[in-house]
């Protein structure tokens, strides 16, 4: 692994995203930079992290024209991570709180589970797992109302799922230098360090 | 299944009551939350007993030094009375915060961090006590005080206001290790849509084993029947394990 790699993790000016760079600093990973309203253009990866709502969000990013820079940066072939809000703003819109444009840089839209869990208490808090490849990934945590959902899936995506209350929903794409998983792996102990090690690894 | 190990505060200081009276100092609360994490714990509660009591702020130096030795989430309770406060929880290094207290002074509270950090981030902590008539009443003031609201009521009032979970606490069982008010968990899981937390009277496995068979909340949290070690978090974990 090059640990000289140079990672950008977006803040969207609340919340907790220490976690995130606590994470990589685990693994042996020094170059983090937590950022704000500075520049993009010199990160190996960026990273959209898991904290706080989607219009907020938003409203953070298009305040700091970064919609252009993110878009730029995956454009350039390298890579992105979304976490769990993170991934659900790479779709095109959310209908948390209120109807709320996102980055559309995957074809998607992102629904309240509450749409298909009935039996079930919502949030879906807590460990569950991911297939994917036709191998379960266990013992990942997951915090969210909100599911992304894929327009056109084709043989550029690799895709995996999570089931909660007998439902499939998406927990995990990877398309070219795009990578984005419903649960926070920065939040999941060991099992966490394994996912975010491979991702900058491979 | 959720096991959440719990830290009840006292300025800088590991404690625990007995139904939320006689606090005894157990020693540094990052310790304990170290140790908990390295064992396996899913998630960590740390709960300030007395910032709400004496008008103090949360102690963020506190919550940093715990989520410094953590990767679990980390859930924040205790004099949180402003969006300010919040804020500075969650840079601090908490992942969630449980309101209660001040709800019964300004309910709005939950829809602002709702709309700032989503609706997962928000839990309504809940101190139950049993009245005479059979049903149960919301304390707050870190079990001190009355309310004179029906907890059920409550429960389904701060669902619809936007919580993310609730956290329950009762303060008759609280730090006797006589077991989980049941009664008091399936009245409020049957009232409710969003996970809740059962919290106070672990003694033991066969406490939690119970509760989860007679009703299937969402977590439950365990504060000093592991400071003790009358259970672990390996025990836990396999009884997790057997549940899958």
């Amino acid at each position: 692994m090059n640990k000289k790699v140079k990672i950008g993790i977006i803040h969207y000016g609340c919340g907790n995203i220490y976690n995130v760079a606590k994470s990589l600093y685990k693994i042996g990973l020094k170059d983090v930079t937590i950022v704000k309203n500075g520049s993009l253009k010199h990160f190996d990866v960026l990273i959209l992290p898991g904290v706080g709502s989607f219009k907020n969000a938003m409203l953070h990013i298009k305040k700091n024209d970064y919609i252009e820079q993110i878009t730029d940066h995956i454009k350039s072939g390298k890579k992105l991570l979304g976490i769990c809000l993170g991934m659900q703003l790479l779709m095109q819109s959310s209908e948390e709180l209120q109807e709320t444009k996102g980055l559309s840089i995957l074809k998607g839209k992102v629904l309240n589970l509450k749409n298909f869990i009935k039996n079930k208490p919502l949030p879906h808090v807590g460990l569950n797992s991911i297939s994917l490849d036709n191998k379960k990934f266990s013992q990942l945590y997951f915090d969210h109302s909100y599911v992304a959902i894929l327009k056109n899936v084709n043989n550029n995506f690799n895709i995996g799922h999570t089931l909660y209350d007998g439902h499939k929903f998406l927990s995990y794409l990877k398309m070219d230098n795009i990578t984005a998983v419903q649960f926070h792996p920065e939040l999941s102990g060991k099992k966490g360090l394994k996912f975010l090690y491979d991702f900058f690894i491979n | 299944m959720r096991y959440i190990a719990r830290l009840d505060l006292k300025s800088d200081y590991l404690i625990k009551s007995i139904r939320y009276e006689g606090l005894r100092n157990l020693g540094k609360p990052e310790k304990y939350a170290k140790k908990y994490f390295e064992s396996g714990t899913t998630e960590i509660l740390l709960i300030d007993n007395v910032a709400s009591l004496y008008r103090r702020d949360p102690s963020y130096d506190i919550i940093k030094k715990v989520s410094d030795n953590i990767l679990v989430p980390l859930i924040f309770c205790g004099g949180l009375r402003t969006l300010k406060n919040v804020e500075k929880v969650f840079e601090a290094g908490s992942d969630k915060i449980a309101l209660n207290t001040i709800l019964f002074e300004n309910k709005s509270l939950i829809k602002q961090v709702a709309e700032k950090f989503g609706q997962q981030s928000v839990l309504a902590s809940i101190e139950a006590k049993k009245t005479k008539n059979g049903s149960w009443e919301c304390y707050c003031y870190n079990g001190r005080e009355r309310t004179q609201i029906d907890v059920i009521d409550w429960a389904q009032e701060v669902e619809s206001l936007g919580v993310g979970e609730i956290l329950l606490s009762s303060v008759d069982f609280d730090g006797t290790h006589l077991g989980f008010d049941i009664e008091l968990a399936k009245n409020v899981v049957d009232a409710v849509n969003i996970p809740v937390v059962v919290s106070s009277g672990a003694g033991s496995i066969k406490d939690v084993k119970l509760l989860f068979e007679k009703i299937n909340p969402s977590g439950v949290s365990v504060g000093s029947a592991l400071h003790y070690k009358n259970l672990t978090i390996n025990d836990l974990i396999k009884l997790r394990t057997r549940n899958e």
